[in-house]
C-alpha cells in the first residue's frame, strides 16, 4: 500500500509551498537525528564556527548548508490535491 | 391529460368522414376539467388517431350523434377535429380508467415525460472572467488560490480601480499571507480544532445558559446548542423554521399572514374543548369562535374535516357552536378511542409546525415567517416560498430532505453562528473539520460513543475509549486486525504516534 516516491526533486506537498523543500517537522526529525548523532561522536561534515559546540547547533547549521546525509521517504502522492 | 378509448375500424373511419361531429360510446366517462385531446386504439397496442375534443358530457337519449353502439349509450364526446397517427401506448402512462398494457374499454393518460438530461453550467465556467483570471495567475505561480479569495482580490480591483501592475503585488502579497496559513503535513488538526472550540465552549457555559428569543420565539442558544448540533440529536430541543417568501409576494403582509396561518398545524383541541358522555355515550365538541377566528378556520371547514375523518360509524349532529358525535353502536372502548383520536385530530396545517410569527425585515424589507416546529419537507413544497432561502435548524431533518453535503453546511453554518452570537470568534475551519468528521460516512453521526467515537477502525483504540474488555474479546472472536495506524493505538503499543515528526520516516542520502 505504502510506495515511496525517492526523488524530492520537486515537493510533492500538493502544488503549494513550492518554496520549501521540508515541512517543519521533517525538518526537526532530521535535525534531531543528525544532533543526536553528532552528540555521540560522529564526524563533523562541514566546517563550524569555532564558538560552536551545542550538537543540535551543529545538525542546524550542517541543515541550512544542505550537508545532511539524510532524507525523508514520504508516502507517494499523500498530499496531492 | 388525454383521454383514450377503444373502438373499430369502421367507426374511426366514419368519424374521420364526419367529424366535426358529436359521437356517443358505450363507456362511462367522467366529465374531467382540461380534457381537450383523446386518442383512438383499435387493438389496444397502438393508437390509430388523434382527435381534439371539446366536451365530454352525459348522454341524453333523442340527442343527434354519431354513435358507437345502438343501445347502452352512457357518454357523448364532441369531437371537433381528428387526424390518423401512429404512435405505441407504451408511450403514455395510466392515469385512470382502463389499464394501459392493453385499453379494453378507456382510460384517462399522460404522455411519459421523457427524462431530460441537462448539463448543469460548472462552477469554474460561472465565475467571473476577472476572478478566473486571477485564479491562473496565482496558479503561474504555483499556488491554486480558492475562489473566495480570488473573488475578494477583484472586488477589491474594482472599488480601489487597481493596476495591472499592482494587481500583481497584490496577488503575491495574497499568496505570501496564504502560504503562512497553510497548515504542514501531519499537524494535529483534530486536537488544535478540539481546543479551539473547547476553550471558548468553556466562557459559554457562565454567560448564556437561557433562552433569547427572537419575535416571542424561544430558541436554544449558547452551550446546549453547541452540545444538541454535535450529538446530532434526532430533534433539536427547539426546531425551528425561517421561511422566506418569494420575490413577488415577498412584500405583501396578508398573504403572507395567511401562508402563516395555513402552515401552522392545528388540532382538534386546540379550537375546542371536548367532553366524552359515558352515561349517554356521545361525544360534545364545543367550538371556540374566537380560536377559530384567530387561526383563520371557519365552523363548516371543521366539520367537513370532521367528516372526512376515518372513525367508526357515527353521527354528527350540530347545534350552533357545539358538535355532538353519537356512535351507532355505543360502546365505552369505542368512544374512549374516539376521543383518544379526535383530541390531536388535525384540522389543517403542516405536522410539525405548532407554530408561525410574521415579522418584517426592516434591512431586507420583506415579510418572513418564523415558525416554532419544523417540516422542511411541507414547507418547500409550498407555492409562494422561496425555498432556496429558506431554512431550518434541524440538521437531521436537512439530511432527510437535501442530503448530506447540505446537512454538513447546516453544521458548519449553525456551530459557527451559535458561537458568534456568544461574541467568541473561532476560526471557521475548526467547525469544517467536525462537520467533516461527522458526515464524511453519508450519514450524519454524533460525535461521542454512538457515533464516531464508537465507530474507530481499530480495535485498540475503540477498546481505549471505552468498554475495554468488551471491544477487545469481540475483537478476538471475530479476528480483527489492527493496522496501528491512529494515535491512541501507537501509544498503546509504545510506538510514535502518526503525527508531526513521528509520522516521518528517515533514510540515507545515497551517494553520488
Amino acid at each position: 500500500m505504502i510506495s515511496t516516491d525517492l526523488s524530492i526533486d520537486k515537493y510533492p506537498f500538493g502544488d503549494i509551498m513550492t518554496d520549501k523543500k521540508y515541512s517543519k517537522y521533517e525538518k526537526a526529525r532530521i535535525v534531531g537525528a543528525r544532533a543526536l548523532q553528532i552528540s555521540m561522536g560522529a564526524p563533523i561534515l562541514i566546517d563550524i564556527p569555532e564558538n560552536v559546540y551545542d550538537p543540535l547547533r551543529i545538525a542546524l547549521i550542517e541543515f541550512e548548508n544542505d550537508a545532511i546525509p539524510m532524507t525523508v521517504k514520504r508516502k507517494k502522492d499523500l498530499f496531492k490535491r | 391529460m388525454i383521454l383514450a378509448w377503444k373502438d373499430t375500424v369502421k367507426k374511426i373511419k366514419e368519424i374521420i368522414e364526419k367529424a366535426p361531429v358529436c359521437y356517443c360510446v358505450d363507456y362511462d366517462i367522467p366529465a374531467e376539467e382540461g380534457v381537450s385531446e383523446a386518442l383512438l386504439t383499435i387493438s389496444g397496442k397502438t393508437f390509430v388517431a388523434r382527435a381534439n375534443i371539446s366536451k365530454i358530457e352525459e348522454y341524453s337519449k333523442g340527442s343527434e350523434c354519431l354513435k358507437k353502439r345502438k343501445d347502452g349509450l352512457k357518454t357523448c364526446i364532441k369531437i371537433e377535429s381528428i387526424e390518423e397517427i401512429q404512435d405505441d401506448v407504451v408511450n403514455y402512462e395510466e392515469f385512470t380508467g382502463g389499464s394501459i398494457e392493453k385499453i379494453e374499454s378507456y382510460a384517462f393518460i399522460i404522455h411519459k415525460e421523457e427524462a431530460k438530461i441537462e448539463l448543469k453550467e460548472s462552477f469554474e465556467e460561472k465565475l467571473e472572467k476577472e476572478v478566473k483570471e486571477i485564479i491562473k495567475k496565482a496558479e503561474n505561480k504555483g499556488v491554486p488560490l480558492p475562489v473566495k479569495i480570488a473573488q475578494k482580490i477583484s472586488d477589491a480591483k474594482k472599488k480601489y480601480g487597481i493596476g495591472d501592475k499592482d494587481l500583481d503585488k497584490l496577488i503575491d502579497a495574497t499568496i505570501e499571507k496564504y502560504k503562512e496559513t497553510t497548515v504542514d503535513p501531519y499537524e494535529a488538526v483534530g486536537i488544535v480544532g478540539a481546543q479551539s472550540i473547547g476553550e471558548p465552549g468553556t466562557q459559554m457555559t457562565m454567560r448564556t445558559f437561557h433562552f433569547a428569543g427572537i419575535a416571542e420565539m424561544d430558541v436554544t442558544l449558547g452551550l446546549p446548542r453547541l452540545i444538541e448540533i454535535v450529538d446530532a440529536r434526532k430533534t433539536p430541543s427547539t426546531p425551528s423554521m425561517t421561511i422566506y417568501l418569494n420575490e413577488k409576494v415577498k412584500e405583501n403582509e396578508d398573504k403572507a399572514i395567511s401562508l402563516a396561518r395555513s402552515i401552522e398545524s392545528t388540532n382538534l383541541l386546540d379550537i375546542s374543548d371536548i367532553e366524552v358522555n359515558t352515561t349517554e355515550s356521545f361525544i360534545r365538541i364545543f367550538l371556540d369562535k374566537q380560536k377559530l377566528e384567530e387561526r383563520g378556520l371557519k365552523k363548516e371547514e371543521v366539520i367537513a374535516k370532521l367528516r372526512k375523518m376515518r372513525m367508526q360509524k357515527a353521527t354528527i349532529q350540530e347545534e350552533g357552536y357545539e358538535l355532538k358525535i353519537t356512535l351507532e353502536e355505543p360502546s365505552f372502548k369505542k368512544l374512549y378511542q374516539l376521543y383518544e383520536a379526535l383530541k390531536v385530530y388535525q384540522i389543517k396545517g403542516l405536522d410539525g409546525i405548532k407554530r408561525a410569527i410574521v415579522k418584517f425585515d426592516q434591512k431586507a424589507k420583506e415579510w418572513v415567517i418564523y415558525t416554532q416546529g419544523s417540516n422542511l419537507a411541507g414547507v418547500m413544497e409550498l407555492k409562494d416560498v422561496d425555498f432556496t432561502r429558506t431554512r431550518t435548524n434541524d440538521i437531521i431533518e436537512i439530511s432527510q430532505v437535501l442530503g448530506v453535503e447540505a446537512a454538513r453546511m447546516a453544521i458548519i453554518e449553525e456551530s459557527i453562528s451559535t458561537l458568534q452570537n456568544a461574541g467568541l470568534n473561532t476560526d471557521i475551519r475548526h467547525l469544517m473539520l467536525v462537520a467533516d468528521m461527522m458526515t464524511f460516512d453519508g450519514n450524519v453521526e454524533a460525535i461521542g460513543r454512538h457515533g464516531i467515537s464508537g465507530k474507530k477502525a481499530s480495535v485498540l483504540a475503540r477498546a481505549a475509549f471505552e468498554i475495554t474488555s468488551k471491544h477487545l474479546l469481540n475483537a478476538g472472536l471475530i479476528g480483527e486486525v489492527d493496522k496501528l495506524n491512529g494515535v491512541a493505538e501507537n501509544i498503546i503499543v509504545g510506538q510514535p504516534i502518526t503525527l508531526g515528526t513521528g509520522a516521518i520516516k528517515l533514510m540515507y542520502k545515497r551517494g553520488d
